[in-house]
């Protein structure tokens, strides 16, 4: 039988063979010799952003200095078409989330005549039945729920990071025990302990995003220790430590930077992630509190009024969550053909 | 195969006990059962508060009241009192739910997994085919999607639609008997499964996808075609076969947040199983409720582990010499 696999593969993942093929959030970055997840290439067919880079060989690209080579992460960002419209949305959802509520003539808590009408021009998403209007209630919930998503996105990747380059970079004993700590912690679904401590920190929002970003780095840890695995066999590490560089420059000027395309993708997607948490235990009420908005608990008042045909104080929050997490998962998944170059090529 | 097997159950069980540990300081850190207790008006006297706390054994050290729990959970097989009453019984709650929330779990999960590898074998094999492209952007959409917005909306669609054909609510209908009809068993289980199994499979799909074309891609298929196999039996026995390998892993790391999704599913469809009782448990503050449910939690996604690394072992050659 032919059965057998390729040495190529095991070749081209220096992992230790027990780690498996791909950790938590490892399929939609394609980090690892055994998923080249290549769904950009169906917007931009591999090989486009070669023709456009003029005649030189692939390989003198990553010769060009540092400048250069974001300038090129640019252009192949800019031919993900989907991943500038999403972009371009979220960004309009940020500034309806952040001006809008500077510019609107309405506050979430401002309380008109006009009780439980449907969407008008006078109040484009309507108002509920105290008469508040819910596009001000909208922009509230979406700031909040953004502001935790992104502090839960840069706290969790921050130390996600980091964890797993020390894990990666000392190996033996120091990975083994702090992988066993991240194995740990994805027994404990997160939602559940998310809402167990939400319900004790959700009245303050920083708290609560601490919560979620101690609940969710785990992935980032594991990605970027199997990355760190890979790169700290490279001979420039070699270089570096032959001149004597300390192990925390190594890290932090030699390592960090050369993961960084995979930790700038973890974070977008851990944005996503987040999103969708908080706003799932602000629904069960173990998250955001009164009288702070989150759109999740605008999702509970509206899922009765939904069912008494008032839609749309249902709709519109869900619409924002989808919005976001849509947006921000395909900006990732730009940015992960974006920035690693490998990607593109088809594999012979 | 057989010491594998032994070693692998044998770490489990430290895993078992330091999960066990962490949840029970999270919980301890987390939760105040006699918050509500204490907050009553007029409040308590410190007596009435001393004597409740050791009757729910507080009032030893965070060490202490660890040990006193897993004595009592492996020598009585009991998960202490509740603080809902005493007519709440952790353990029979426990036995007549955790049947109810399972069916939900494995239900959703191998949905999903069909879904996911169908889908995925295609769009990997007809790659950058309008199929795949569409397969792809119905998986980013269904990774994006609150699923309890979209639970609450499947919800209200399957009323409009029961009323609009004139007949009662079919899906919440009064049960024919646990086993009795298999057809409102099914409508039970068909809304809160598809709004379960929907985030797993984009992820799922996506993983399947990204592992066939990586196997399309490698030599060895190369050699099988050349050989003169028939296509099918390439795609088959030497393709799927092998692709279907890390998803063995990626379905495992997933149980975890299939059991959170559980507690959102089982609230919006009003299913009286684990994920309800937990919800009322972190109400009420019942730190013994939220232990065991954390535990047998905690439990299933390590006999899950367990599973697939001897599958994965079984399975993958490489794997079979460690």
């Amino acid at each position: 039988m032919a059965d057998n696999l390729p040495e190529r593969d095991v070749n081209d993942e220096p992992v230790e063979p027990e780690v498996p093929p791909g950790g938590r959030g490892a399929e939609f970055l394609g980090v690892q010799g055994q998923q080249p997840g290549l769904m950009i290439d169906a917007v931009t067919p591999g090989g486009e952003d070669i023709l456009q880079g003029g005649t030189e060989p692939p390989d003198r690209e990553f010769a060009v200095e540092a400048r250069n080579q974001w300038q090129l992460v640019f252009r192949r960002f800019r031919q993900h078409k989907l991943a500038v419209a999403s972009l371009v949305v979220l960004f309009l959802v940020i500034l309806f989330a952040t001006v809008g509520p500077v510019v609107w003539k309405y506050g979430p808590n401002d309380f008109t005549n006009d009780f439980s009408v449907g969407p008008s021009l006078s109040h484009p998403f309507g108002t509920d039945s105290n008469g508040a209007d819910h596009m001000a209630q909208v922009m509230a919930g979406t700031q909040l729920s953004l502001k935790i998503a992104f502090t839960v996105a840069i706290a969790g990747t921050f130390f996600g990071s980091i964890y797993g380059a020390v894990s990666g970079f000392y190996r033996g004993i120091t990975d083994t025990l702090m992988m066993r700590l991240v194995d740990l912690v994805l027994t404990i679904p997160a939602l559940a302990v998310g809402a167990l401590l939400g319900k004790k920190f959700g009245n303050n929002w920083a708290l609560l995003a601490i919560v979620l970003a101690g609940l969710l780095w785990t992935g980032s840890a594991r990605v970027v220790r199997g990355q760190v695995l890979s790169v700290r066999e490279k001979e420039y590490i070699e270089a570096a430590r032959a001149l004597g560089a300390t192990d925390r420059r190594i890290i932090f000027r030699h390592i960090i930077p050369n993961v960084a395309g995979p930790i700038i993708v973890l974070f977008t997607l851990l944005v996503a992630t987040a999103v969708l948490t908080e706003t799932a235990l602000s629904y069960l009420g173990f998250g955001v509190q009164f009288p702070d908005i989150s759109l999740g608990s605008l999702v509970t008042a509206g899922e009765t009024a939904a069912t008494g045909g008032r839609g749309w104080l249902f709709y519109f929050p869900g619409l924002f969550i989808i919005l976001i997490a849509l947006t921000v998962n395909f900006i990732g998944d730009g940015l992960r053909d974006a920035l690693d170059p490998t990607q593109t090529k088809a594999r012979a | 195969m057989l010491a594998f097997t032994i070693r692998r159950l044998l770490v489990s069980i430290p895993i078992l006990i330091l999960s066990t540990f962490l949840v029970f300081l999270l919980v301890a850190w987390g939760a105040d059962p006699l918050g509500d207790f204490k907050a009553k008006n007029p409040p308590p006297s410190a007596a009435e508060v001393a004597a409740r706390e050791k009757a729910l054994g507080l009032n030893h050290g965070l060490l202490v009241q660890y040990w006193n729990w897993v004595k009592n959970l492996v020598i009585h097989g009991s998960f202490g009192p509740s603080v809902q009453g005493s007519a709440f019984d952790i353990n029979a709650e426990l036995s007549r739910r955790v049947w109810v929330t399972f069916r939900l779990v494995i239900c959703a999960i191998v949905i999903a997994l069909i879904l996911a590898v169908i889908v995925g074998v295609i769009t990997a094999m007809k790659q950058y085919s309008i199929t795949d492209y569409v397969a792809t952007l119905i998986g980013f959409f269904f990774l994006s999607l609150p699923v309890f917005w979209f639970a609450i909306l499947l919800k209200i669609w399957a009323t409009d639609i029961n009323n609009s054909l004139g007949t009662d609510i079919k899906t919440l209908g009064p049960p024919g008997g646990q086993w009795g009809g298999f057809g409102s068993w099914f409508g039970f289980l068909l809304l809160p499964t598809i709004t379960l199994a929907l985030s797993s499979y984009a992820t799922w799909a996506r993983f399947q996808r990204a592992s066939m074309l990586d196997v399309l891609n490698s030599d060895y298929m190369r050699l099988a075609r050349a050989k003169g196999l028939s296509p099918r039996r390439v795609m088959v026995r030497h393709g799927l076969r092998t692709a279907l390998i890390p998803m063995t892993t990626q379905v495992t790391l997933d149980v975890a947040a299939i059991m959170g999704g559980t507690v959102i599913t089982e609230r919006i469809f009003q299913w009286q199983g684990l994920g309800t009782m937990f919800i009322n448990a972190i109400q009420t503050q019942d730190t013994n409720t939220v232990l065991a449910w954390l535990l047998i939690s905690a439990t299933l996604v390590i006999v899950f582990n367990l599973i697939a690394d001897l599958l994965y072992a079984v399975l993958d050659p490489r794997i079979r010499l460690a």
